[in-house]
């Protein structure tokens, strides 16, 4: 007998079975849920001022330039900065009747062109300034806006020259030890 | 044909029918993704405190463990325990030394304390968290007492400014 030629068809559309996969998400939901931090935190490092710990520091400079900042209470800042006993004071007054952000960026970025071995600064806000000023000052003298601006400096252990995109990051409240400092 | 047969041997319905859970499906993988990217990778879990707004930075440097410190615009805390109070954003003269005003008597009995106890504490490092209304003779009066009680290390806990829209 001639067996018939047939041509089987099969079905072009079929249902995907969801049901594992949703399965998955119902317990990974939960578990992202606990452990999501909605607001993320993150931390500025500073130093409070350590009498011995900062004769140390300085009998160890050889060539010791300080870098200071003052917040004022009328929005105005005092830069300045000492190197063998010359000081030069510039005041950042305030723009728009707030502070000066980016005339004090400028300022700093100056100061770091001039003493590129230097990444410490000591800051001395007034006791009305509130917290949220005191950290954007902060963010201003840490680093660089423009990634493309990098400052060289030369490792003094082993005489190489590196850029670095670093303003002062070592920031220290000069003033946290009394109300007269 | 019969009035029985008529009006139910017609109308028979299936017992099982097949749920549409695709658009169920869309929605938890929306949701996935989106709780993928607030999933916080810190190994350090900072309990913020209440009515405490921390300042934004661009800071986006990870919190260490430390002693946990917070200011609100109410009180002062260690480690969650409330220990002085706060009225206009200044502390109460009876929470500070009469001889010294600078200085918080409890707050450094707690930190001294746990300075010498702590292994991580010895390093010295004090994790602050404090609302960004506060201003600085309040704070200084905590980093004068921390630095005093053996914290030299401060660690200011932000907000990231993406996350607060730089405000």
């Amino acid at each position: 007998m001639r067996r018939r030629f047939t041509v089987k068809h099969m079905p072009h559309e079929f249902d995907l079975d969801l049901a594992p996969l949703l399965a998955v998400m119902v317990k990974l939901v939960p578990v992202l849920l606990v452990s999501s931090a909605f607001v993320q935190l993150a931390v500025i490092e500073t130093e409070l001022p350590q009498v011995v710990k900062a004769a140390a520091a300085q009998a160890q400079t050889l060539n010791p330039v300080s870098v200071s900042v003052h917040m004022n209470a009328n929005k105005t800042f005092e830069v300045d900065t000492n190197h063998d006993q010359k000081n030069d004071h510039d005041v950042v007054v305030m723009k728009d009747n707030t502070w000066d952000y980016n005339a004090l960026y400028n300022k700093l970025v100056s100061i770091k062109k001039t003493y590129p071995q230097v990444f410490k600064l000591d800051l001395s806000p007034n006791g009305k300034i509130p917290y949220q000023e005191i950290v954007h000052v902060m963010d201003v003298a840490r680093a660089s806006k423009n990634i493309q601006e990098q400052f060289e400096f030369t490792d003094p252990k082993t005489n190489k020259k590196y850029t670095t995109p670093l303003l002062f990051p070592e920031i220290t409240f000069i003033n946290s030890l009394g109300s007269n400092i | 044909m019969s009035y029985r047969r008529k009006f139910f041997g017609k109308n028979k319905k299936p017992t099982t029918f097949a749920l549409n859970i695709t658009s169920m499906t869309d929605m938890f993988t929306i949701m996935l993704v989106f709780l993928l990217q607030t999933y916080s990778t810190s190994n350090v879990e900072i309990k913020p405190v209440e009515k405490l707004m921390p300042p934004s930075s661009e800071s986006d440097k990870n919190p260490i463990e430390g002693l946990e410190i917070s200011i609100s615009k109410e009180a002062l805390y260690i480690s969650g325990q409330k220990i002085a109070l706060l009225k206009d954003l200044q502390f109460n003269d009876a929470d500070l030394d009469k001889n010294d005003p600078q200085f918080i008597p409890k707050l450094f009995e707690i930190a001294h304390k746990r300075e010498q106890i702590k292994d991580f504490d010895k390093k010295g490092f004090a994790l602050l968290q404090a609302d960004r209304e506060v201003p600085y003779e309040t704070l200084k009066k905590v980093f004068y007492t921390l630095s005093m009680a053996g914290y030299p290390q401060l660690k200011l806990v932000t907000a990231l400014a993406a996350n607060t829209g730089g405000k």
